[in-house]
């Protein structure tokens, strides 16, 4: 007992767990979750054991409360993401676990539908019961015993296809070629290979995206026919820009197709309130402190 | 650039060398001046509210004016003030983040409690105003070695990054030389602290001389890297903001220690003895108390934005929280605990800005 009460454990047991949970700090630093628990608990046997003044008790109190949260809610609380685009509905979300692992899919137990996303990159959704529900990028909702929030980590809504013409001795014709997605057309494979939403040239002269919005969108393609291949640059502004050598067809990017999708963080977290009250109790135990003499 | 935010800058700037004056002078000497001066700064940081960096600034501000008037807190106000004035409102934020403000009283209060707990150590005070000092040019030569990806070795520097970036040679030149001559007069002055004799040693002037100059040329470079940022690109200078503000901050930590010692007096004293000074051991326990609550309201906005509380703010928050019970705790190495504190929560003001 008196080891778990020396004041040098309890500050280096704090100071390891404050380098492990910071999410800045190199991730050589962060030891397995099991050490985390450990250390979380050493930590807070020591501030229950350490203190013999009532501020210190409620330091310890507060503490032991905040730990059994965040180990409740670890343990039977959910979190994960749920990408939807308009008009699409589900009854599940890809559970996230520790370190952002997947978890595979957790059933909701209702329907969710996107019914349409907000210009500020908010979301009204319809759940199982009829019920619409709105939500925003500062302001969360619940439902369900769930909570539905934007996800911070959202960059923008990426194209999810390129309508390229393509003109040659017969004609022309319009194809899409999205990421992951090529398309076929007069015997030419063509892929997407770099997107640029709003195409500028830095000081060298090397082509990067200004933003994530499609101002000036311009792409490097992949076109193949047989064993040949060639890499044709496409720019909105200036159709048919780029004629390689040996490809007798003339490719213009038309048009940009943006998904309107929205990703959703979803969580469950039983035991929330409860570590918000072990965080005041240990605040205010702080400041009952005796004064020293 | 915010032309209010700028002047609070330059009148906190002015605050901190004027309280450690003061404290050399007597008890308390120049405190209402540079009170008043914080209060002002605070005053005209509410104009730029509209900037994120500009509220906590306002926060340090206040808490320099009323509750803890001391040199420290007045710096990291300035340097927060640096930020709110070089780096632009974004054009939408949702809601209204109240952690920032929180934390920002804890760091006022650890700053406090550190300067406090620093001054009040046990040992002489000539030669703990050497080792401040040291300290404080060592600062300055880590802060002058981060900035830019440690590009001021290579005797370069800039701001901004990719088609933006501005490159600053001029600038490079004198930081690379405050880092130089930083370098040494901290090596030198840690000679005399390591020497068996507490009397003053020919190391020690040197190094004395040497931290003037580098502080000198540290705030002739973090001044032209402003002058030049400016008449270039504002856009770059706002992305380099933070670098500003750090070696900033860093210049101010080594001119507040060296007025330190120049105060000091030259014949050594008896050790005054391991004292615990009681208030900065209840600044440091409030301090650790705010930094609970600042977690606290960060994982309850989160929870209300985001809908979790386990976002990387609330991370960050708690860590800093950690740090913060980690230097209460009654055991050795009380100073490098409350100084990792206020590191920790400048870390987290600084990527909240």
């Amino acid at each position: 007992m008196s080891l778990v009460a020396w004041r040098g454990l309890t500050a280096t047991c704090g100071l390891l767990l404050a380098a492990a949970l910071h999410p800045a700090l190199d991730s050589r630093l962060h030891p397995p979750l099991m050490t985390i628990s450990a250390l979380a608990l050493l930590l807070v046997a020591g501030l229950l054991a350490g203190p013999r003044d009532p501020g210190g008790r409620l330091v310890g109190v507060g503490a032991f409360a905040v730990a059994l949260a965040f180990g409740y809610d670890g343990l039977r609380g959910h979190r994960g993401q749920l990408t939807l685009e308009t008009g699409q509905g589900t009854r599940s979300f890809e559970e996230e676990g520790p370190e952002g692992r997947s978890l595979g899919l957790r059933p909701l137990g209702f329907d969710v539908i996107l019914e349409r996303a907000l210009p500020d990159g908010g979301a009204v959704l319809r759940v199982g019961d009829g019920a619409t529900i709105a939500i925003g990028p500062g302001h969360a909702a619940s439902h369900g015993g769930f909570r539905f929030g934007v996800s911070a980590g959202r960059e923008g809504a990426g194209p999810s296809a390129l309508r390229i013409a393509v003109a040659g001795p017969q004609g022309s014709s319009v194809v899409e070629v999205g990421p992951g997605a090529p398309a076929t057309v007069d015997g030419l494979q063509i892929s997407l290979e770099q997107y640029f939403p709003d195409f500028a040239l830095d000081a060298k002269q090397q082509p990067y995206s200004r933003s994530s919005e499609p101002r000036n969108p311009a792409a490097l393609l992949r076109v193949a026919r047989g064993a040949r291949a060639w890499r044709v640059f496409v720019i909105r502004a200036m159709p048919g820009i780029h004629r390689p050598e040996g490809l007798d067809r003339v490719l213009s990017l038309t048009d940009v197709v943006v998904t309107e999708a929205v990703t959703l963080r979803v969580s469950r977290e039983p035991a929330a309130a409860v570590a918000l009250v072990g965080m005041t109790l240990m605040a205010a135990g702080m400041v009952w402190a005796p004064r020293p003499a | 650039m915010s032309s209010t935010a700028a002047a609070a800058a330059l009148a906190l700037a002015a605050a901190a060398p004027l309280s450690a004056l003061g404290r050399a002078a007597g008890p308390r000497a120049l405190d209402p001046p540079s009170r008043g001066l914080a209060a002002l700064a605070g005053i005209l940081l509410l104009f730029a509210g509209a900037r994120p960096a500009a509220r906590p600034a306002a926060v340090l501000a206040f808490a320099a004016a009323v509750l803890v008037p001391r040199g420290l807190a007045c710096l990291l106000a300035a340097a927060a003030a640096v930020v709110a004035a070089v780096r632009p409102a974004p054009p939408a934020i949702p809601g209204f983040a109240a952690w920032p403000l929180v934390a920002a009283l804890a760091l006022a209060l650890a700053a406090s409690a550190l300067q406090a707990a620093a001054e009040e150590s046990g040992s002489p005070r000539r030669l703990g105003a050497a080792r401040e000092a040291a300290l404080g040019g060592a600062v300055l030569v880590l802060s002058m070695m981060i900035v830019d990806g440690g590009r001021i070795l290579r005797w370069r520097y800039g701001l901004g990054a990719g088609a933006a970036r501005i490159e600053l040679p001029g600038a490079a030149l004198v930081l690379g030389l405050a880092l130089l001559v930083s370098l040494a007069g901290a090596l030198s002055m840690t000679v005399h602290l390591l020497a068996p004799s507490t009397r003053r040693s020919r190391a020690g002037l040197v190094g004395q001389r040497l931290l003037v100059l580098g502080a000198g040329l540290g705030g002739l470079g973090v001044a032209v890297v402003a002058g030049q940022g400016l008449g270039h690109n504002a856009e770059s200078l706002a992305t380099g903001a933070r670098d500003l503000a750090a070696m900033f901050l860093a210049v101010g930590v080594l001119i507040l220690a060296l007025i330190g010692l120049l105060a000091a007096p030259a014949a050594p004293e008896a050790a005054a003895g391991a004292r615990v000074d009681p208030t900065s051991e209840r600044a440091l326990r409030l301090a650790a108390a705010a930094a609970l609550l600042a977690a606290a309201t960060a994982g309850f906005e989160g929870w209300r934005a985001e809908g979790t509380y386990a976002t990387t703010t609330m991370a960050e928050a708690a860590s800093a929280a950690l740090l913060g019970l980690v230097a209460v705790q009654p055991t050795r190495l009380g100073l490098a605990r409350a100084a990792l504190f206020v590191i920790g929560l400048l870390a987290l003001i600084a990527r909240a800005s």
